[in-house]
């Protein structure tokens, strides 16, 4: 907050350390870190209440979201109980936000599978009450989808902000998206980052 | 302006977001190497987006065991705080700018992204793994 920041979002997915305690297969704890999922939560719920101590609730957030990768965290029987668990849990601090990442994997034939698309927002929106913010794979009609069927609050849009710095103005006049160059999205410097150009009508560009 | 539910006004908490659009954490790798302190090109680079309704800053390590990728940035040190101070100014400045000329109040707001990551993570399966990923792809 002394950087100036407005909040904090703590990351609890993908393949970091609070996911590893989560999972069933790489938590192999037998103390009161490991076993149950009240157990494999422990973790995330220490670093919250941490956290809470020096940030008011209402600033802080949280990305959690259950998922299939490889390996380890191919999702198996523990992942969808532990992830209702949390976010249930999570509900009960008032916190800014939760960020729910849809899937990222093909989730056909996992235990995961009825929360493919927009599976994942119709099941846990329910559990959690305060803001959702929904993200992966999202477009300017599935946002205003979402928003309207109450499924999200807020939509992020990760991928299509790489091309587009002018996104909001872009849906706004619904100008079509620059593409991603994607040889230069973990490169150095500021070709392919900071020089992306905002929308220029032209006799190639011509706006609708 | 719009009547799409993407720009309708959004309280979060207490603050006032003028959209529904959010930028999602990218990881870019644009710190500094070694020292993990944000740039100014990566002030520019966030300025130049924040007419978002909200910016969530990339996966930012909080100490030096917390990487998984080179180039990204830290914020457990004063150089760090002070490099990401340069990034929530000129977002909080060029939102400020942007709602001026559109005759909306509520600005852009900003926030921090942290990704607790272990170099062993406690008794698990995958330890291999727990190192961090340099620009050669070497585990470092």
């Amino acid at each position: 907050m002394e950087a100036g920041f407005d909040g904090v979002q703590i990351l609890a997915n993908y393949l970091y350390l609070i996911s590893q305690f989560l999972n069933a297969t790489t938590n192999l704890r037998k103390d009161e870190y490991g076993g149950s999922l009240e157990n494999r939560s422990r973790f995330l719920f220490e670093i919250v209440e941490a956290v809470l101590g020096e940030v008011d609730a209402q600033r802080v957030g949280v990305k959690i979201s259950p998922m299939h990768e490889g390996g380890a965290f191919q999702a198996n029987d523990e992942t969808l109980p532990v992830t209702e668990y949390a976010i249930q849990k999570l509900s009960s601090y008032k916190l800014s936000h939760l960020l729910l990442m849809g899937n990222t994997t093909d989730f056909t034939g996992t235990p995961l599978e009825k929360l493919a698309d927009d599976g994942m927002f119709q099941h846990f929106r329910p559990l959690f009450n305060g803001t959702l913010i929904a993200n992966v794979n999202m477009d300017r009609e599935r946002g205003n989808r979402l928003v309207a069927e109450g499924l999200a609050d807020l939509i992020a849009f990760g991928r299509p902000y790489i091309a587009n710095p002018d996104l909001v103005l872009r849906f706004t006049e619904n100008i079509p998206l620059a593409e991603v160059d994607w040889e230069t999205v973990y490169t150095s410097g500021s070709h392919g980052y900071s020089d992306y150009p905002t929308y220029q009508p032209s006799e190639h560009n011509p706006r609708s | 302006m719009s009547n799409q539910p993407l720009f309708a006004p959004y309280r979060m908490g207490d603050l006032d977001l003028p959209n529904r659009i959010v930028m999602a954490p990218l990881t870019r790798m644009r710190a500094q190497p070694h020292d993990h302190v944000p740039t100014t090109l990566q002030a520019e680079y966030y300025a130049q987006r924040a007419s978002a309704g909200l910016i969530i800053t990339e996966a930012t390590a909080i100490s030096p065991e917390g990487f998984g990728w080179a180039d990204t940035p830290g914020l457990w040190t004063e150089e760090q705080v002070r490099g990401w101070r340069r990034v929530t100014d000129a977002v909080h400045a060029a939102a400020a700018a942007s709602s001026h000329s559109s005759g909306t109040p509520a600005r852009s707001r900003i926030l921090n992204y942290w990704a607790a990551r272990s170099p062993c993570p406690p008794r698990t399966s995958i330890q291999a793994r727990c190192r961090s990923l340099g620009r050669d792809g070497s585990r470092r």
